[in-house]
């Protein structure tokens, strides 16, 4: 089976792959930014937008994090699937990919609208980002190619101060790389000594990763899986409450493609040119944020989820009010919304969504994160607003529910169709969440 | 997903609720996938709590719906998967033969299945990636000698090839259908005890059958 971990491997190049394989506007990053490791490629503007981006600081790290290139002009979000490299996604290990990060276009009408997005250029370009009004801003969706730093900065990872992002990441980040050195210095087979308990993580973590995001290709390069394995591993050694627990692969997965894409820029959509510096620093940046989104869901993952099963009873009491009906049928089939529901708790919808809505969905998370300066933020959002998510989504189906007994409810749910649902779908559940929210949240003070 | 394979008609004359258990990447779900639907997936996410499957099979003339949830490897779901051993009558132990560790782990199943289920539940010790020959980690003499020891049935199959999948589901569920049918007998009444309604699996456990019947009849 796999090894441990160790360094990480440059990205399988692809000789023959061009960035006009996939019909994209061509690019000039593709090239260098293989070839380089200490890398800042030309931030072509291609989606014709004005030179905002150069208005944020490069973040020029010292040591061992390298230069990361920090504009994303023509993000990802430019890229449009081919489509015929995603049926590619085989698991042959060393078969180079040309397959894109981005299976569907993540950004919806709403998001593309110009104003939106000069609106995120102009707050994130801002000598002093409001986090307040950038939290207002995100509610309703962020454009992908803003996607990163957003989440970063109301996750309160980024500096609000534009003249401390490059030094502070690049602290954060160079913290991270000693702590992973530590564990994963594999030098020419001298393993490194675990405990038992550490080994049973890694184990875990090792048999997951490879079953993460199984139908997006750039997960699945070797050295994006590494750098899956190596932080993961972290994050569960240094919370040892709760460990890695399955699922965790999952959480991390939108914010490695996310920062990726960030980091990489256009380039990414090719996985050949993902270099190493940028996965270096993405790796760094989702181990901080996926650090802060699980400080606000540490009773969720620690033995018998207590935070699991209070969003559960949360959700029953909402239930009761807004479709009672349907929680009687749902008790009456003999099963709890345990059973039904579990997962999507536990992993956050990211299993009943299209990708791209999860993102979306994610967006409206970070927005109702905690209060501002927003360390550990994630609760606020990932838990509370949550818990009107699902009942929302439940709601909406409750009369296919009823109508369905027993194990077939059972079924009609784990094969829900919100996996095709469109953006307007999610968008009218989001907002039937709000209204929940703004209906029940004072009484609500008065159930738990 | 919904299982393809059959209609929606419910005419059964048995529902046996069976449980996957084991550790996680051992490939309970692609067996699983491989029984109800005549599916491999390569690429499959690690299950998160219970999932749920059901296939109808005929035995003897009598259909059989089987009922199998299927759980999540991972030891922090056991207080969530627990709750499924309850009116089991069969589970399915399933290790990786390319993974000691998951061998290893046998006992510690076992002693989940026989503080959580009943009593009689019929165990079955399964070997599945029979298709890694040449990474085997445990061979299938030692396998034997556990499963004799522990008085489990055993088996090797691939979930990948799909190798010995049916026997197993079809071996089970003829044990269980083999010992339902000796109750009945031994009570002398057939519809009693054993068969019960919808979504309440079958009760091999004396105890909980003779509480269903109302004249008692113990034979204990």
């Amino acid at each position: 089976m796999a090894a441990v971990p160790g360094v990480v491997r440059a990205a399988a190049s692809v000789p023959g792959a061009s960035a006009a394989d996939d019909g994209a506007p061509p690019s000039a990053e593709t090239a260098p930014a293989r070839a380089a490791e200490r890398v800042s490629p030309v931030g072509s503007s291609d989606d014709g937008e004005s030179g905002g981006d150069d208005a944020t600081p490069r973040e020029d790290a010292a040591g061992p994090v390298a230069v990361v290139r920090e504009p994303d002009a023509a993000a990802a979000s430019a890229v449009a699937s081919s489509g015929s490299s995603a049926s590619r996604a085989g698991r042959a290990a060393d078969a180079p990919l040309t397959a894109p990060v981005i299976d569907a276009d993540f950004d919806d009408e709403r998001a593309l609208s110009p104003a939106r997005r000069r609106h995120f250029e102009r707050c994130l370009s801002a000598e002093r980002v409001e986090v307040s009004e950038l939290r207002r801003l995100s509610w309703s969706g962020v454009p992908h190619r803003f996607r990163a730093r957003t989440w970063q900065h109301l996750l309160g990872y980024r500096p609000a101060e534009s003249s401390s992002v490059a030094s502070t990441l690049a602290r954060r980040r160079a913290e991270y790389r000693e702590d992973s050195r530590r564990h994963f210095r594999a030098k020419s087979g001298s393993g490194v000594w675990r405990t038992e308990s550490e080994q049973r993580i890694l184990r875990q973590v090792l048999v997951d990763v490879p079953r993460t995001l199984p139908s997006t290709p750039l997960i699945h390069t070797p050295a994006v899986q590494r750098a899956l394995e190596r932080l993961l591993f972290l994050w569960a050694v240094r919370h040892p409450a709760s460990g890695y627990v399955q699922g965790m692969n999952d959480i991390a997965a939108p914010l490695l493609l996310v920062f990726l894409a960030h980091h990489a820029g256009a380039g990414c959509k090719d996985t050949s040119a993902v270099p190493k510096a940028a996965l270096l620093a993405a790796e760094a940046d989702v181990f901080h944020c996926l650090t802060r989104l699980l400080d606000g869901l540490q009773d969720h993952y620690t033995p018998d989820q207590p935070g699991i099963q209070r969003v559960l009873h949360r959700l029953r009491e909402l239930l009761l009010r807004i479709d009672r009906p349907l929680v009687e049928h749902i008790e009456a089939q003999g099963f709890t919304l345990m059973q039904l529901v579990f997962p999507w708790i536990n992993c956050l919808l990211l299993r009943e969504l299209p990708l791209g809505l999860a993102l979306r969905l994610w967006d409206t998370y970070f927005a109702e994160g905690g209060g501002e300066g927003g360390a550990g933020a994630g609760g606020d959002g990932f838990e509370h607003f949550h818990t009107y998510v699902c009942a929302a989504i439940l709601a909406h189906f409750s009369a296919e529910l009823r109508e369905r007994e027993k194990t077939d409810m059972v079924e009609f749910v784990q094969s829900l169709p919100t996996r095709s649902w469109r953006t307007r779908d999610l968008e009218a559940t989001v907002a039937q969440a709000y209204i929940y929210k703004s209906s029940f949240e004072g009484a609500e003070g008065h159930l738990a | 997903m919904a299982a393809a394979s059959s209609s929606v008609d419910d005419a059964y004359d048995y529902l046996f609720k069976l449980v996957l258990i084991g550790d996680s990447g051992v490939g309970k779900t692609n067996l699983l996938s491989q029984f109800a639907r005549s599916e491999f997936n390569l690429a499959s996410k690690a299950t998160i709590g219970v999932e749920f499957a059901w296939k109808n099979v005929t035995i003897e003339g009598d259909v059989i719906k089987a009922q199998i949830w299927d759980t999540a490897g991972q030891e922090r779901y056991r207080a969530i998967t627990n709750a499924y051993y309850r009116g089991a009558v069969g589970a399915l132990l399933v290790y990786d033969i390319a993974k000691r560790v998951t061998f290893d782990h046998v006992e510690a199943w076992l002693k989940e299945v026989r503080e959580h289920a009943d009593s009689k539940i019929v165990v079955m010790l399964v070997g599945n990636k029979s298709d890694l020959s040449q990474l085997r980690q445990v061979s299938t003499d030692e396998a034997q000698e556990l499963a004799k020891r522990e008085g489990l049935a055993f088996i090797e199959t691939s979930a990948l090839t799909k190798s010995g999948v049916d026997t197993t589901f079809s071996r089970i569920l003829e044990e269980i259908h083999r010992i339902v049918k000796e109750q009945e007998l031994d009570r002398g009444d057939d519809d009693a005890a054993a068969v019960v309604a919808d979504g309440e699996a079958v009760v091999v456990d004396d105890d909980k059958a003779d509480a269903k019947a109302p004249s008692g009849g113990c034979c204990k």
